[in-house]
């Protein structure tokens, strides 16, 4: 069951709905984390997803992303609206280059880079391991690989795991100010964080974990 | 898009191919252990040649299943490879596409050298490869369908086994027959027939079953 | 920049939504209440029917005039035989019943239908096995029934053994579920391939475990004993099955109260 939400930022009232969360419940074994959990994101708006280890989290943003069932209860996307997921594991093949990694990516989505591939390299900061290959790289670097993805493929909604994990705090700074920038042109953004996230506005914090009973 | 994840396997598994060589390698190994256990015998190898060409190809073809899925998994590209294509089938599609090109084809490339060794008479070739045509690319559907299920779990080769072989044992069936039947000199193209229906059939339902069990393997 | 292009749907239904007669059909708690009442009767015809059969078979009907009495093994074996199609064949369509409509309970039946089903197959390869003895005075013979109840006592290993592969249960009954939608698929073209690779090699020493000509006392009996089977099959399926459904919603408040 969800827990008192702390509403650091008001919902424009102009804003639609991206994600429409209704009675859902997440499952992991035999346990229910999370029960009759109904929640509305709009465009223009970012949550933080809080709680404690083992809340459900991590399960949450799966079935989200369409990854896992939920146990009971629907959600529904935006007609239109395409989701970028990043979770821990980071999805990039270590036998292939960064440039390879990301470019298949693109091409499978069927869409048009945002920016080129270099300017996206350059702007998280690996631009001259562009033919390096991803196991060759460091984890920092490859959490930096799995963010370029972010300014290259479109997407209305951000769902992100963990993403400041392995990242220094010039990159962590940088992942902050992308994610306005993405709020401010109208995306959302679901995240899970054990750091606070330095954003400004600051994010709309949401409790997992907390029992009413 | 089949396209675009099939130059995906093929790139990936180019990478590595030393992983490629092996089932080559395993199938040769097997057939050489015939003479030894059996008899160097013509008359007796070519009598069992047929299942036992049959039955290592099997095998071989096998062991190649978890190249192209295991890494996939545990990086997470199985997870992203899903979300962005929205087609699980294909997926399973491609990996079974690539898995035959680059291991179902060298098999049947070599069986003929190896139909050699067992002492397989020449008329028989043809069917030999015929047969393998046809049956390797089932091998590599119904495959694809067992170990996109057990794709997930620790230890899956045994149980993966179990699951496929069983469903193996009608191309099995005809397959060895059409060999046999044509190194007595018999026709074999009822074999071959069932055999192409059998593909036909696979090949529309495989990628849809092998695309659900992936699905049922990134939830857990 | 956020761009909203690729239309994308990504939408679950509930159990509960205009079906909700289906759904309430379909609840863990009404299946274990009706297969409580069920039960018993279940168990009583079948021992009823396993009498009179056992008797009728055993007893009061004739000796086959080609293979004497080694053909009253057929009362155990033929039953058996077509119980373990018909499990299989249940089970699958639990699975997909569960698989597709979500209905709670189906799974929780094809789980506890699959050892129910292993053991019937084994029991026919078994009484069949002992039936072929007199006949080819070997224990085992490569005989098309036996080979294709072979095959799907292997499928039902599978099953069982791919469900407890996994940690989560609803993740392993949703990949054997799976795996037995494909399989009920593939045992007729097994089937079939088998009954032709026997032929092919029907030579001079093997032959098919010849089916009795059926007096009429026999076809009672026989009868009799399907149904006896069948009766018994669907009491240990509930058995089991409530047992499945129990541990499945342990959480549940009703549950608890039952187990208070």
């Amino acid at each position: 069951m969800t827990g008192p939400e702390v509403l650091s930022q008001p919902v424009t009232p102009v804003a639609s709905v991206r994600l429409q969360v209704d009675a859902l419940s997440v499952q992991r074994g035999d346990r229910e984390l999370i029960s009759d959990f109904t929640f509305s994101l709009h465009s223009g708006e970012g949550v933080h997803l809080l709680g404690a280890n083992g809340a459900g989290k991590t399960s949450l943003l799966r079935v989200l992303a369409g990854l896992a069932p939920a146990a009971a209860g629907r959600y529904t996307l935006a007609p239109g609206c395409r989701s970028i997921y990043l979770g821990h594991a980071l999805g990039l093949k270590p036998e292939l280059t960064v440039e390879e990694n990301l470019l298949f990516l693109l091409r499978l989505s069927g869409q048009a880079a945002l920016i080129p591939l270099d300017e996206a390299l350059q702007a998280v900061g690996i631009a001259r391991y562009f033919d390096a290959r991803v196991g060759s790289l460091s984890a920092g670097q490859k959490r930096r690989v799995g963010l370029a993805r972010l300014l290259l493929e479109p997407a209305g909604l951000w769902l992100l795991d963990e993403p400041f994990s392995a990242l220094d705090v010039k990159a962590a700074a940088w992942l902050c100010r992308r994610i306005e920038t993405f709020i401010g042109s109208g995306g959302s953004v679901l995240l899970t964080s054990h750091q606070p996230v330095a954003t400004t506005p600051p994010l709309r914090e949401l409790v997992l974990g907390v029992r009413a009973c | 898009m089949l396209n675009v994840l099939l130059q995906r396997e093929l790139k990936l598994a180019w990478r590595r191919p030393a992983e490629l060589a092996n089932p080559l390698v395993f199938f040769l190994l097997v057939v050489s252990l015939f003479p030894f256990a059996v008899s160097p015998e013509p008359a007796d190898l070519a009598k069992i040649a047929p299942g036992v060409l049959w039955v290592a190809a099997l095998f071989a073809n096998m062991l190649t299943l978890e190249l192209f899925y295991r890494g996939d998994f545990e990086d997470g590209s199985l997870e992203q490879l899903m979300l962005v294509s929205q087609s699980p089938a294909l997926i399973a599609l491609s990996k079974a596409l690539a898995q035959w090109l680059l291991c179902g084809l060298p098999l049947l490339l070599l069986s003929p050298l190896l139909a050699l060794t067992l002492a397989l008479p020449v008329e028989a070739w043809p069917a030999l490869m015929a047969s393998l045509l046809l049956g390797t690319p089932v091998f590599c559907l119904i495959g694809s369908v067992g170990m996109s299920l057990t794709v997930g779990l620790r230890r899956g080769a045994i149980l993966l086994a179990l699951l496929v072989l069983p469903l193996l044992i009608p191309v099995l069936i005809f397959g060895a027959s059409a060999v046999t039947s044509a190194s007595q000199g018999l026709p074999y193209n009822g074999q071959l027939a069932f055999m192409g229906a059998l593909l036909m059939f696979t090949l529309a339902l495989a990628p849809a079953a092998a695309g659900a069990a992936l699905k049922v393997s990134i939830s857990s | 920049m956020a761009a909203c292009t690729v239309p994308r749907l990504t939408q679950q239904e509930s159990g509960m939504g205009t079906w909700t007669w289906f759904h309430k059909w379909g609840s863990p708690k009404w299946f274990y209440d009706i297969s409580g009442r069920w039960m018993p009767w279940l168990f009583g015809l079948s021992a009823l029917l396993f009498v009179y059969g056992l008797v009728q078979g055993l007893y009061i009907s004739p000796p086959d005039y080609q293979q004497g009495h080694s053909v009253r093994i057929m009362y155990l074996h033929v039953p058996a035989a077509f119980l373990s199609m018909f499990i299989y064949v249940l089970m699958a369509t639990a699975s997909a019943v569960g698989y597709i409509w979500k209905m709670k309970f189906a799974p929780a039946l094809a789980a506890a239908a699959a050892p129910i089903g292993a053991c019937f197959t084994f029991l026919a390869l078994f009484t069949g096995s002992v039936w072929g003895k007199p006949t080819w005075n070997t224990w085992w013979v490569w005989d098309a029934r036996i080979t294709s109840e072979l095959i799907l006592l292997f499928l039902y290993f599978g099953f069982m053994a791919l469900r407890h592969a996994f940690d989560d249960i609803q993740t392993g009954d949703r990949a054997a579920g799976v795996l037995a939608m494909v399989g009920v698929i593939n045992v007729p073209i097994i089937h079939f391939s088998v009954d032709w690779w026997y032929t092919l090699h029907q030579g001079a020493t093997i032959s098919r475990l010849s089916k009795p000509t059926i007096d009429s006392e026999m076809l009672i009996a026989l009868l009799v004993m399907i149904v006896a089977h069948f009766l018994l099959f669907f009491g240990l399926l509930f058995r089991r099955a409530r047992n499945e459904v129990l541990w499945r919603e342990r959480q549940a408040s009703w549950v608890r109260e039952l187990v208070k």
